[in-house]
């Protein structure tokens, strides 16, 4: 580089420099841009002044365009995105045609509004509130319940298929490939954990302002399916997961063999002349959308064969009907020599405290310890028994007496509150007055007596040389003239007028000591009746044959009147919510129509059981839309039987031997992917993951904006 | 031939730019199973690399920083403005803007990182035709009192044969041709592309009026012609100085009025994200 001292003018870093081309003066402008004057050199070749023209350094000038780019980039954001502008100048594109309708763009993105540059600022500093995000959108996508509930199920929604965010989603997306193991293993290393249970945002997938026809690409590409599923590709069936046991999550709620049916049953009935099945659309159809196959109800179906198994008449040994109410038979000779006041007991009562009972005193504590206590004790035989039995037996007593006296004051609903009383209200108040009468017939006065304070002396009730009090401020007093007329004994006629029900209906005289008898259409034992000795136990399962409710000797007993009968189903879940397995158990065990022969009872552990009452699907394969009815049009040799084998073995009947669905076997084989191949192979629209499966559990509808 | 430490310096420089780019493409493929919107990845690369490559401005701005030396920096820009624009074509996936923002954001972005792969170009290539200079690069603010001294110099010639020769042909190729030539710079375009034309010219000039001049005047006509091809090589680094530093008044003040777009287009994706990213 050529650097000579003394050169005249050479000062590069000053803003101002001398513009003469032909001769620079050696002073050169000063820094503020003006001529130093008597510059050397002014005069060009003819002597003339050649003028003085101080110019930006290239630095200054550089500086000068950089702050009027600044300028102008700010006049721009000013102009563009302080007014009406800013929608225009910002939007990326038009949107969907179903969203055209949204001028406002508050609707949707209502923290920074249309304009104002601060009102960007401050919402893109501010945590995204996912949930006000969605909940934009879900004020116009609803699926069908505009209430609370239906607002948080649609929130839960938007999480991974509506459940909480997995630890570990990337590792718990099984890699099918080296690549797609390291990215995950970068993105572990990376990214944290996403969402940190936030639900996802809708706008995380459905990507708007991309044209008004243009597919949401993440979606349609199934781009946004492999985020959490990465092995999965795009070709069917090649790069899909195996289908596993689809369509069968866990085991049926109705308990149905489809092979002992149709390799046993139907043919033997078949035999015999009645009608049976002719095929899969006999018992089953689409539902309304055609998506589910759903089960003919119970009458159309099952109905044909098991009507007698609901009605019991079918049954040929044990007793009929269910226990609710039962008088526990009590040493009362006993209770008295040890001074326990329970009034007057059913002298005759030799039934052991029934599970129906059990249920009744459910909300009751004190009550319920002491029957649990007594379970043990041989209450026709206390005269040994200890302080704290006795102390129970009373409580016992009087509980008995309560649920009685509520009976009668309040009604069904109050006393049998602890088995959903509205199904109870079926209950003839005759009924409830004669088993009153006959069991405790001065029960509202030794109720008072009790709540008073005062020991009520403990008598037997129903010995014929006795003398009942009066039952004078018994409410149901005046009722029973409706039972007036004599026992039993005095309309025998009546009894063995209706055949041989005694010797051969139901075998409860000769199997089971005391039991069944219809009491509300006969008369039973008035107030001046009381000494009369107990009724006989008596079955008449032709004038019973209907159902409903019996009062039998010392116990009130229930019949299903119909297959899903309110009072056995409130009977069965207010067992199983009570917590009592052994009781559960046992009730469902002596439940009349064996309920449980059908229904299956399932139980996660450490939870209480359910009876799966209900026969459509709940909630499996959330994730999948398999729609049954387009099936139907395709050219299936087989029929139903094209995707679904039937399953032969008895797998299917054991797994209900516990409890748990995870037991899933099933009747039919899970469908091979095969088996959808062999049909759609390798088609381009199965590529869109979004052709069967669904993200949202429940399809959202449309519609219009407010 | 490339020398060995140029050479060096290329490879390592394609080495960084497709390493980094490929980090980030991996780390956006990655995202993809974190539930991460890989636009989110490559934009915040994007901007982190247009903030280190703006980084050398202020690293000549404040020239006590004791922070590495000011080449090194210019090389960390290079390749951190390369890398901005290979991550750009990832933020973009290759779209054209659709938005009236988007499109002044984009179209500034291709104009800068346009003017800076042009003027990384230009410094590639003007530099050694520089030094190739007889006698070596002028300062470009030295070159004015230069040429006024060849133009001091010439004047002197002329006048001195004048004297002595009364040359009219002399004095008219001095006043209509030589005079202004030597005033102002000239032919830079022809300069700046290696022509040899200005040369030839001067040559032919001098060759034209040599039959019309003495002894004297051809004396003083070599003595022009020496003095005009300093000037014609003045020129020619003018040129080449001129282009070195013109394509920095459009890179250096666009990339300003880039940076406050790029905040702008930060600040709107996040308002509008609705969660989505």
């Amino acid at each position: 580089m050529r650097v000579t001292a003394g050169e005249p003018y050479d000062r590069p870093d000053q803003a101002w420099v001398c513009g003469r081309t032909s001769a620079p003066c050696s002073r050169g402008p000063t820094p503020d841009g003006v001529c130093g004057g008597n510059c050397d050199g002014a005069q060009d070749g003819d002597g003339a002044m050649v003028p003085c023209v101080p110019r930006l350094s290239h630095k200054a000038l550089r500086r000068r365009h950089s702050l009027w780019w600044v300028v102008l980039a700010l006049g721009l954001v000013a102009l563009f995105l302080g007014g009406d502008l800013a929608v225009r100048a910002i939007s990326p594109g038009p949107l969907r045609a179903a969203h055209a309708g949204l001028t406002d763009c508050r609707t949707c993105h209502a923290e920074p509004g249309e304009s104002g540059f601060a009102n960007w600022v401050k919402a893109a500093l501010a945590d995204t509130d996912v949930h006000a995000a969605n909940g934009r959108c879900l004020d116009c996508h609803v699926d069908g319940d505009d209430g609370q509930a239906g607002q948080a199920a649609r929130q839960a929604a938007h999480g991974p298929h509506g459940r909480p965010w997995p630890e570990a989603p990337t590792s718990a997306a099984p890699a099918a490939s080296l690549r797609t193991a390291a990215l995950a293993s970068l993105a572990d290393a990376v990214f944290d954990a996403p969402m940190n249970g936030e639900p996802l945002a809708c706008a995380a997938c459905h990507a708007e302002h991309r044209g008004s026809t243009a597919p949401p690409p993440e979606v349609a590409a199934g781009k946004a399916c492999r985020l959490c599923h990465p092995s999965v590709g795009s070709r069917f069936p090649d790069q899909h997961p195996d289908l596993g046991t689809y369509p069968f999550s866990r085991r049926t709620s109705l308990i149905f063999d489809h092979a002992a049916h149709l390799d046993r049953h139907f043919p033997e009935r078949k035999r015999a002349g009645d009608l049976v099945p002719s095929g899969c659309l006999s018992c089953h159809a689409p539902d309304d959308a055609g998506r589910f196959m759903t089960v003919f109800s119970y009458e159309e179906t099952c109905a044909s064969c098991h009507a007698g198994d609901i009605r019991e008449a079918s049954r040929s040994t044990g007793p009929k009907g269910v226990d609710v109410l039962t008088v526990p038979g009590l040493d009362v000779r006993s209770l008295q020599e040890h001074g326990v006041a329970i009034g007057g007991w059913p002298a005759y009562a030799d039934a052991a405290p029934s599970d129906g009972l059990a249920l009744l005193l459910a909300d009751d504590a004190e009550a319920s310890n002491a029957l649990r206590r007594l379970r043990s004790v041989d209450l026709l035989d206390l005269r040994d028994a200890e302080a704290e039995t006795l102390d129970a037996v009373e409580t016992l007593a009087w509980a008995v007496k309560g649920v009685v006296h509520r009976l009668l004051n309040e009604g069904p609903q109050a006393a049998f509150g602890a088995i959903n009383g509205n199904a109870a209200e079926t209950l003839p108040p005759d009924v409830a007055l004669g088993l009153q009468q006959a069991w405790f017939p001065d029960l509202s006065a030794e109720v008072a007596a009790h709540m008073a304070g005062e020991a009520v002396p403990t008598r037997e009730v129903g010995i014929p040389s006795e003398t009942p009090s009066a039952p004078a401020a018994d409410p149901g007093g005046s009722a029973t003239d409706l039972d007036a007329g004599g026992g039993i004994l005095g309309h025998g006629a009546g009894i063995l007028g209706d055949g041989d029900d005694i010797l051969g209906g139901g075998g409860d005289i000769l199997g089971g000591g005391i039991g069944d008898m219809d009491l509300s259409s006969i008369p039973g034992p008035s107030a001046g009746d009381a000494t009369a000795p107990a009724p006989r136990a008596v079955d008449e399962p032709d004038r019973w044959g209907g159902g409903g409710w019996r009062r039998a000797a010392f116990s009130l007993r229930y019949r299903a009147v119909s297959h899903a009968d309110p009072l056995m189903v409130a009977l069965h879940d207010a067992a199983a919510a009570g917590g009592d397995a052994a009781l559960f158990q046992a009730l469902v065990t002596q439940a009349p129509g064996g309920c449980v022969d059908c229904h299956a009872v399932d139980q996660e552990e450490g939870s209480a059981p359910t009876v799966a009452w209900s026969a459509t699907p709940r909630g499996v394969w959330p994730q999948t839309k398999f729609h049954h009815a387009t099936h139907f049009t395709a050219a299936v040799q087989d029929g139903c039987a094209t995707c679904h084998t039937i399953r032969s073995g008895d797998a299917y009947a054991r797994s209900f031997a516990g409890r748990s669905i995870a037991d899933a076997a099933t009747g039919f084989q899970p469908v091979d992917e095969e088996t959808c191949a062999s049909c759609h192979a390798r088609e381009e629209a199965l590529a869109d993951c979004t052709s069967c499966h669904a993200y949202h559990g429940t399809p959202l509808t449309r519609r219009m904006p407010r | 031939m490339m020398p060995h430490s140029t050479l060096s310096r290329a490879v390592w420089a394609v080495a960084l730019v497709g390493g980094a780019t490929a980090l980030i493409w991996l780390v956006d493929q990655s995202a993809m199973t974190a539930v991460r919107r890989p636009a989110v990845v490559d934009g915040w690369a994007l901007f982190i690399a247009v903030v280190l490559a703006v980084a050398l401005r202020l690293r000549k701005a404040i020239p006590v920083l004791p922070i590495l030396d000011a080449v090194v920096w210019a090389r960390v820009h290079v390749v951190t403005g390369l890398v901005t624009v290979s991550v750009f074509f990832l933020h973009t996936v290759g779209r054209l803007p659709t938005s009236l923002f988007d499109t002044l954001l984009w179209t500034l972005f291709v104009v800068v990182a346009a003017s800076g792969v042009g003027g990384w170009i230009l410094s590639r290539l003007l530099p050694p035709r520089l030094r190739s200079q007889q006698g070596g690069p002028e300062i470009l603010q030295r070159i004015p009192a230069r040429r006024a001294a060849l133009a001091a110099e010439a004047a002197t010639v002329v006048n001195e044969a004048l004297r002595a020769t009364r040359s009219q042909t002399l004095r008219d190729l001095y006043v209509d041709t030589l005079e202004p030539f030597l005033r102002c710079p000239a032919d830079l375009g022809a300069h700046l592309l290696e022509s040899r034309r200005p040369v030839q010219r001067l040559r032919r000039l001098v060759e034209q009026n040599a039959h019309y001049l003495d002894a004297r005047g051809r004396e003083a006509l070599d003595a022009l012609a020496r003095i005009a091809e300093a000037k014609i090589d003045l020129d020619h680094q003018t040129a080449l100085l001129r282009a070195l530093r013109l394509w920095t008044l459009v890179h250096v003040p666009l990339t300003y009025g880039l940076l406050v777009l790029v905040g702008v287009h930060l600040v709107a994706v996040y308002a509008f994200s609705m969660g989505g990213l």
